[in-house]
């Protein structure tokens, strides 16, 4: 018999092994990842690359395709996330597959087995979508492939950071729901209701405008118009975000009737 | 013999109704035990409690000497949920193999595992098949051998037989009956019939209290016993008459025009039975069915 803690993790990975399988394994992932790829060839060629020629130099930003990259990816992964992350729980909750699940594997190995997971196969495509701008770059000027091997690096992390606590936000409200359209819904709710309203409230009462921090996702306006060096400055912005969130979620996962 | 299931005044609220009443019980590992009651009695609520998929609002429960939902149980406590399905994206020997691994099997093994509880419920060739593609009787079939992977202790099955055909409720019947040896199978259902051939110890819930006087081994014995005799042709009042002035015979109740409870002492006359059956043949009468014993209905409804 495995201990608890070995046990967690035994089954964590087992889950996340699993869900890499729907998205790497079969042909309904494939056809999104199909479209995935479609969809970053026009990204890449139309706009990524166009507007790389546009940016100025002197921002603090080596290679203008990262950087083009960057502005891009910052508004598009979290947007996707909102998306491919939706159904963590939800469907497999009101379809009473979760209850074959708890037989077997702890609600937290499940919850945080789920978001990992989620977690990772956009850090994937993240990885990937990188790795092509920093392709094309290299292949315009191979003298940058230092610098924006760099570059990548640093997008690639805030991109994590940034993807934490919004994805967390999703394994919650899979929670709370019972369809991925739901959960969609409510995060649109969220980012557009809740900042108006924190907007509205603080017009009147400046030290309102705080509370726009717990909205994921708040600080991209300002992250975008960093420089590279100081991207990360902000990191503990979503990260406390995520913190705070995967509490409130694991509280709800033990709590929630299957 | 030990204690294997123990609730202790487990109620449960949903807003304003009660569907469990201070429910409290114990139960012993071996034979199936039947849960029984009419609908909304709290038989899926008990259930859902026992495998930790709801909490209840007060009382305590040990499965095994530990709580449910505790990791201690994975492997150990299984069950089929009511109306639980599949995930539609993965063929179901994929999803076993899952469950299978979670239970600590390796991956080959698990596979091996998943194939094997899903030959015991006769689905070998449906094991690539998506859960979409199969009949609602097979999708309880595969929901049935998930509960039966690995060894486990404990298994809750909520109405296994509905909406099955009966060869593969007939199947399911052996099976639990062949695993029963290893396995303390809790089963809900509304085929008394089914409970009468596997069951020993029956709990009845109604309107979600436990009534104590049910609880109760379907093979007691005491000085009365009671014989069920289901006729061919209806001959109510003659056969009533009869056996009637048989010695030992206490009463005959007849439930319905061709059916009969004989109540006679055990002890007096323990053949009365082959007394009946000569007495029958001597007649010239069909019967049916002669059992000992009271049915489950009439134990349940009619003591």
């Amino acid at each position: 018999m495995l201990s608890s803690p070995v046990q967690f993790l035994r089954s964590m990975w087992i889950i996340i092994h699993f869900e890499f399988s729907r998205v790497f394994l079969s042909a309904r992932g494939w056809m999104y990842l199909f479209t995935f790829g479609l969809l970053w060839y026009f990204v890449l060629n139309y706009w990524v690359l166009s507007i790389a020629s546009l940016i100025p130099q002197d921002i603090g930003w080596p290679v203008p395709e990262l950087n083009s990259y960057w502005r891009v990816a910052l508004y598009l992964f979290p947007g996707l996330c909102l998306v491919i992350t939706a159904n963590q729980t939800c469907s497999d909750r009101s379809r009473g597959t979760l209850r074959f699940l708890v037989l077997r594997a702890s609600r937290d190995s499940i919850f945080f087995g789920r978001f990992i997971s989620q977690l990772l196969i956009q850090m994937v495509l993240v990885l990937t979508t990188a790795a092509s701008v920093l392709i094309m770059a290299v292949m315009h000027d191979a003298s940058v492939m230092g610098a924006g091997l760099e570059s990548a690096v640093i997008i690639v992390t805030n991109l994590f950071v940034v993807l934490i606590p919004i994805t967390a936000m999703m394994s919650l409200l899979s929670l709370t729901v019972n369809s991925t359209r739901q959960v969609m819904v409510l995060a649109a709710l969220i980012w557009v209701l809740a900042s108006a309203v924190i907007q509205g409230i603080s017009h009147y009462f400046p030290f309102f405008e705080v509370f726009e921090l717990i909205i994921p996702g708040r600080q991209l306006s300002a992250l975008s118009n960093l420089p590279q060096a100081e991207t990360l400055s902000l990191a503990y912005v979503p990260l406390l975000q995520g913190l705070v969130l995967l509490v409130v979620g694991r509280f709800l996962m033990q709590r929630t009737s299957l | 013999m030990s204690s294997i299931i123990r609730c202790k005044n487990i109620s449960k609220r949903f807003g304003s109704s009660l569907a469990l009443d201070k429910v409290s019980f114990e139960l012993d590992s071996g034979a199936p035990i039947a849960l029984v009651g009419p609908n909304g009695a709290g038989k899926t609520t008990l259930f859902s409690l026992l495998c930790a998929y709801i909490h209840p609002s007060s009382g305590s429960i040990s499965l095994l000497g530990h709580k449910p939902g505790s990791s201690k149980l994975f492997g150990q406590v299984s069950a089929l949920p009511q109306d639980a399905q599949l995930d539609p994206s993965f063929t179901i020997h994929k999803q076993l193999s899952l469950y299978a691994r979670l239970q600590g099997y390796g991956s080959k093994a698990a596979k091996i595992e998943a194939s094997r509880v899903l030959e015991l419920m006769q689905l070998t060739n449906a094991m690539t098949s998506m859960p979409s593609s199969l009949s609602h009787g097979m999708r309880k079939r595969v929901a049935i051998a998930q509960a039966l992977i690995g060894k486990p202790k404990l298994v809750f099955l909520d109405e296994p037989t509905a909406g099955l055909d009966p060869e593969n409720a007939r199947n399911i019947r052996q099976q639990i009956s062949f695993l029963s040896d290893s396995t303390t199978f809790v089963i809900s259902s509304h085929n008394l019939q089914e409970l009468e051939q596997l069951c020993e110890t029956v709990l009845l819930l109604e309107r979600g209290q436990l009534l104590q006087k049910t609880q109760v081994k379907i093979k007691s014995k005491t000085q009365w016993d009671f014989l069920t005799l289901l006729m061919n042709d209806p001959q109510s009042q003659e056969v009533q008459a009869t056996f009637q002035d048989l010695s030992n015979v206490e009463s005959i109740t007849s439930k319905n025009k061709n059916e009969f409870v004989i109540k006679y002492n055990h002890e007096k006359a323990p053949d009365l039975d082959q007394q009946l059956l000569k007495m029958l043949s001597e007649k010239g009468w069909s019967y049916r069915q002669l059992t000992r014993g009271k049915t489950l209905e009439d134990q349940l409804f009619n003591s």
